[in-house]
């Protein structure tokens, strides 16, 4: 009978505790050798993992293993020793679970991430006792950081069999390292291994039950700032249903007005308040996507009994691997608040494989889209805001604190990406968890990596980072004074620096102030005292020191807060147009859970917000579909010295992913009349192969224009290119061109320098790009062929674009 | 006690104002409604506040909290405040189930007192049930706080464990709002295995009723978090030692294992894997009945073809992959039983 009987034994919850420092430390161990690396080359510190790491995440055993590991071979000090780390961080972020170990004997700072529903993952490790030493490692030299960031130009990675491979792509080499899942990835499962010498894994369940678990509003900050070309006069607001007197003033003139006001005019029919939200997905038109992450899609929807709009984020469950009580544990947390300054949750239902979150629309965006959308359109130098913006939305925020904290909730993320802002100017903080993990692009704000890679924990108080003796709510005060930093300079003081450098920074450096993250000596001196002050006073390393939010909010500096009408005029009417995100979200496929993207690597992968875009364009979600290449450009010249930081990583690491987005050229192939394409080749004065190809090609896949536009006053152009990559897959480049600004040259030019284009295909692509441009009026296509020719094996053939590439214009 | 300050009304005065309270939100018109929802409001702010102090107040004494549950007994407020529970504003529910819980957890040496207050009003607890109902879907959340909170006790537990009304979860867990029903789902769970001894009782005795009337209908829900939840729990439910007897009940039926068969084809992987680990006790049972031996031989190929290339890229889980190993071979090694 008992060879039979179940091998699996249900353990009390407490017996998954029984073992997590083992597991850990073991992994630690392996980590140190990281640290040994640092000493070797400081040059490549923290990311040179020359060849494969399996970082064992098991008993004694793995240990011993590990010291087999190709890296032993290598020659690398191998500590194997098996010390007891604590635990030191643990924070939810968004989809993934911040873990750091802090072990101050050793010196040693390790920083991982888990995500929901798996349980290891591993960055890097950091040895203050060592680099504490290195003058150039001092936070004046970030440029030495900034070297280094760019070595790893990439960092994908992969979920083969639940092992999780992160590729470091550096200039000199190419590193993998594999993180090996241990047996359990189901966390919550009460089911123990059976005594075959693997050791229990902490599971995320676990890690996040000190944590209450947060739900996070979904909604704007996956949204797309405006372009810059979004001119000032088009600041339509777009109220939500509440507040439906202000839209028919406003928002008549727009091009996608049309689509506005459906959305506006069923809103005014909302008299009957009384009836509950309803369970069922035809109760609800969806509408425009407004964010996408790696497990959901948020939609701005209709609700039809109601009449009023509201976000829906659909889950897809099946992606969800971790018990369902996690979800339950944040809907819970969001659904026991209400207050105006928290995120406002109406109901969920199950509709298939699919979890519907209804939740209130805010239509503004996030304040870090704001805020990135400010520096990109104007001089932020001396500051983002002024301080009566800064008073009057922090003042709001901390008021939804106070309420979080009087409810004994802590947020643990509090930042400008987490504080929404409604037509109406109303502020809300969003992000408890549930939502979290959509908002993964934002998250990663200061990252130009993949959403498998960690966040930046600029906003991370040192006592969460250490947790000696825990933590409460004053851990949002720090992050609040950070945000605040945040709005008037537009960065987290250390976003220039890598996770485990923040870390270490925030810990051993004096608290940061408004100019920790300057480039020049009094750069920020528009700031006043008060200001300073409470700034100061939020940011004290000891806890008990920072006011309460119930305290904060009698500060001095708070005395300077306007009234929400203000935000609409200060915030809004400079910030990314609604219009705008409409308009650009209505590209998408209304109804696809996320779009799906192909990484360098070559697999597909469900896009975030962080994979299209990179760099500091994060924010600007699937602008990047349509202008990657001139935004670089444009950023280029306004952003002061970090962005160019940013931006050069972007160029040379981001744009392959984010430009061959996969994009849907929606537009239906239609027949050009006869004349048009006539008039066309008339015109055409350049390379007859060209013609050729087009009278060809082109002309069959000619997209139907939707409208004729008005040529006269110049409207950038949408351009999608699309040919084949050096895989030889099709792969469609979107991108813009500013009629009178940009030239056909620069633009190929960028188009080489971003790799995206062989420099053999520099010249067809301008002649022809120039071509299209100045025959705009009846010429919607290009084929043409290109020098580089075909690889052998492949025949040139026009039609399937092999040795041809093809340039539509798309609006 | 504050030295200063409003002079502090004593637990007596509170209860007795709160239950005043209460009455008028119960019976009053509009106007008065709104006036005794904000006595309501004050009187819960400051219960809770003598239960679990406040920031400018110490932590309460122990003398206070024992004269205040001793006026809640009393008073039979519990109940009160429970039944009324819909009609309390937002904030105040939250205080509502605070307060209840932290009198609950009260406890006298090895004794609590509130436990033992319950078990003789019953009737708290199934209005508590009740909550789960679609009449007020304000109050579900808030009354499976202190359910689960209730669910702790045995005493408690078996009370509800017996109830008729403990047959009412299996239409709460399947209610439309996904918050509701999923909370009801972790109070039923917590019920069928907190306390190991009672449930398997429990189970034994209901067998037929709990399984084959109802569970069932749980497994066939079209809603996919029902279906993949109560598989979930089933697998646990029949791998728990101490169901034993249940589990080779449960194993010996044939329709129980069609119904696994059917779902480790089912199109999501989770509940593939999960029907998987209720699967797998079917074949490792030595004493395999006739109907069930011969499902698996007529399947016999299929079912080693299939599991062979069932979840292969779970590698890196060692017991899922020994576990499919044993499967398959002991699968391939089935033979008939010899004609009796």
């Amino acid at each position: 009978m008992t060879h039979w009987a179940p091998t699996q034994q249900v353990l009390h919850p407490s017996a998954h505790h029984a073992h997590p420092q083992r597991y850990w430390s073991v992994r630690a161990s392996c980590l140190r050798t990281f640290g040994a690396r640092i000493n070797k080359n400081k040059a490549n510190l923290f990311i040179s993992l020359r060849s494969f790491l399996h970082l064992f995440v098991s008993g004694a055993e793995s240990a011993h293993d590990y010291n087999k590991s190709p890296s032993a071979q290598n020659g690398w000090p191998v500590h194997s020793s098996s010390r007891a780390f604590r635990i030191a961080v643990h924070s939810v972020l968004s989809k993934y679970i911040r873990v750091a170990f802090f072990d101050k004997q050793e010196g040693t700072l390790t920083f991982c991430l888990t995500s929901r529903g798996t349980v290891s993952t591993t960055n890097r490790t950091f040895l203050p006792s060592e680099t504490a030493a290195e003058p150039e490692l001092s936070a004046d030299t970030p440029a030495y950081y900034r070297t280094r960031d760019e070595d790893y130009n990439s960092i994908n990675s992969s979920n083969n069999n639940n092992n999780y491979i992160y590729t470091i792509k550096t200039q000199k080499e190419t590193t993998a390292v594999v993180i090996q899942q241990p047996t359990t990835n189901k966390p919550n499962t009460t089911k123990a291994p059976n005594g075959k010498g693997v050791i229990q894994t902490l599971s995320v369940a676990e890690l996040a039950h000190h944590i209450q678990l947060d739900g996070k509003y979904p909604t704007p900050a996956e949204r797309l700032p405006a372009q810059s070309t979004a001119k000032a006069t088009t600041t339509a607001t777009l109220s939500t249903s509440k507040t439906t007197q202000s839209i028919q003033s406003k928002s008549t003139k727009m091009a996608s007005s049309a689509n506005l006001n459906s959305t506006g005019a069923a809103a005014p029919h909302s008299t009957s308040e009384k009836q509950p939200w309803p369970n069922s997905k035809d109760d609800y038109e969806l509408r425009d996507v407004i964010g996408v992450g790696a497990t959901a899609v948020v939609h701005a929807a209709l609700c039809l009994p109601r009449g009023e709009k509201c976000a829906i984020k659909r889950i897809n469950l099946e992606k969800w691997n971790t018990s369902m009580d996690e979800l339950l544990k944040e809907i819970q947390a969001m659904s026991s608040c209400n207050h105006e300054n928290v995120v406002t949750y109406y109901t969920s239902f199950v509709v298939r494989e699919e979890l519907w979150l209804v939740l209130r629309l805010l239509e503004g965006g996030s304040l870090l889209d704001i805020i990135k959308h400010r520096m990109r359109t104007a001089n932020c130098k001396h500051g983002v805001f002024d301080e009566p913006t800064i008073a009057t939305v922090l003042k709001e925020v901390l008021k939804g604190l106070e309420y979080f904290h009087s409810n004994g909730q802590i947020h643990r993320d509090i930042k400008a990406g987490n504080i929404l802002i409604g037509d109406d100017g109303t502020i809300q903080i969003a992000d408890f968890g549930v939502s979290a993990w959509l908002a993964t692009g934002r998250d990663l704000s200061r990252q130009k990596v993949r959403h498998t890679f960690v966040g930046t924990p600029c906003w991370m108080a040192p006592e969460v980072m250490e947790q000696d003796h825990g933590y409460d709510f004053k851990a949002d005060i720090w992050s609040f004074g950070i945000t605040a930093i945040e709005m008037a300079t537009g960065t987290a003081p250390y976003h220039k620096y890598p996770p485990m450098k923040v870390l270490m920074l925030t810990l051993q450096n004096d608290p940061p102030t408004l100019d920790t993250g300057a480039d020049e000596k009094d750069q920020y001196k528009a700031y006043g005292k008060t200001f300073r002050k409470m700034i100061v006073e939020c940011l004290q390393k000891e806890p008990s020191k920072r006011p309460t939010a119930s305290e904060l909010l009698k500060h001095a500096f708070f005395k300077k807060a306007k009234d929400r009408k203000y935000l609409t005029q200060t915030l809004l009417a400079s910030g990314p147009s609604m219009e705008t995100r409409v308009h650009k979200a209505a590209k998408r496929q209304p109804g696809a859970s996320g779009r799906l993207h192909r990484t360098v690597t070559g697999e597909w992968v469900w896009s975030s917000e962080e994979e299209d875009n990179g760099g500091k364009h994060h924010s600007s979600d699937s602008e990047s579909d349509d202008r990657p290449i001139n935004r670089l450009e444009r950023a280029e010249s306004s952003d002061s010295d970090h962005d160019d930081y940013s931006e050069t990583t972007a160029t040379a690491t981001e744009p392959a992913q984010q430009a061959l987005a996969v994009a849907n050229v929606a537009t239906p192939a239609v027949n050009i009349p006869a004349p048009a394409a006539n008039n066309a080749q008339q015109q055409q004065q350049q390379p007859t192969d060209a013609a050729i190809a087009q009278a060809m090609t082109g002309v069959a896949q000619m997209p139907m224009p939707s409208a004729v536009t008005d040529v006269g006053e110049a409207p950038p152009v949408n351009l999608v290119l699309r040919m084949r990559n050096q895989r030889r897959e099709l792969h469609d480049i979107r991108f813009e061109f500013a009629v009178g600004k940009d030239s056909a040259e620069g633009i190929a030019m960028e188009l080489v320098d971003a790799g995206l284009v062989d420099a053999l295909d520099t010249q067809p692509m301008a002649v022809h790009l120039q071509q299209l441009i100045e025959q705009r009026a009846a010429l919607k296509t290009i084929t043409f062929q290109l020098n580089s020719g075909v690889q052998p094996g492949e025949v040139l053939d026009d039609r399937s674009l092999v040795g041809y590439a093809q340039i539509s214009i798309t609006d | 006690m504050p030295l200063f300050g409003k002079s502090q009304k004593t637990p007596a005065e509170l209860v007795r104002s709160l239950k005043e309270a209460i009455n008028a939100l119960e019976t009053g018109g509009d106007r008065k409604a709104e006036k005794a929802q904000e006595d309501v409001s004050k009187n819960l702010v400051s219960i809770k506040n003598m239960l679990y102090g406040s920031s400018d107040s110490e932590p309460p004494a122990d003398y206070v909290v024992a004269q205040l549950s001793q006026e809640l007994y009393n008073s039979n407020l519990l109940l009160l405040l429970i039944q009324n529970l819909h009609r309390i504003d937002f904030e105040g529910k939250k205080h509502v189930a605070l307060i209840f819980n932290n009198v609950l957890r009260r406890q006298i040496g090895t004794r609590s007192p509130t436990v033992e207050y319950i078990c003789t009003k019953p009737e708290i607890l199934f209005t508590l049930m009740a909550g789960y109902e679609d009449a007020h879907p304000e109050i579900a959340l808030n009354s499976g706080t202190m359910l689960r909170e209730c669910a702790r006790y045995e005493a408690l537990a078996k009370i509800m464990l017996h109830s008729e009304e403990f047959f009412k979860f299996f239409r709460y867990v399947e209610v439309s709002t996904f918050d509701i029903a999923s909370d009801a789902f972790s109070t039923f769970k917590e019920l069928l295995t907190r306390h190991k001894l009672l449930c398997a009782e429990f189970l034994e005795a209901n067998y037929d009723r709990f399984f084959t009337q109802h569970y069932q209908r749980l497994l066939n829900s079209e809603n996919y978090v029902t279906r993949r939840q109560s598989l979930k729990l089933l697998g646990e439910l029949l791998l728990d030692r101490h169901n034993f007897t249940v589990m080779t009940r449960y194993i010996s039926e044939p329709e129980n294992l069609k119904l696994m068969m059917n779902m480790l084809k089912e199109k999501s992987r989770n509940i593939q894997f999960e029907a998987f680990h209720v699967f797998k006790v079917f074949v490792a049972n030595p004493n395999k009945p006739k109907p069930i031996l011969d499902i698996l031989l007529r399947n016999q190929s299929k079912l080693v073809d299939f599991l062979t290339n069932f979840h292969t890229d779970r590698s890196e889980d060692e017991q899922f992959n020994d576990e499919k190993a044993y499967l398959i071979k002991q699968i391939k090694e089935l033979k008939p039983l010899p004609e009796a």
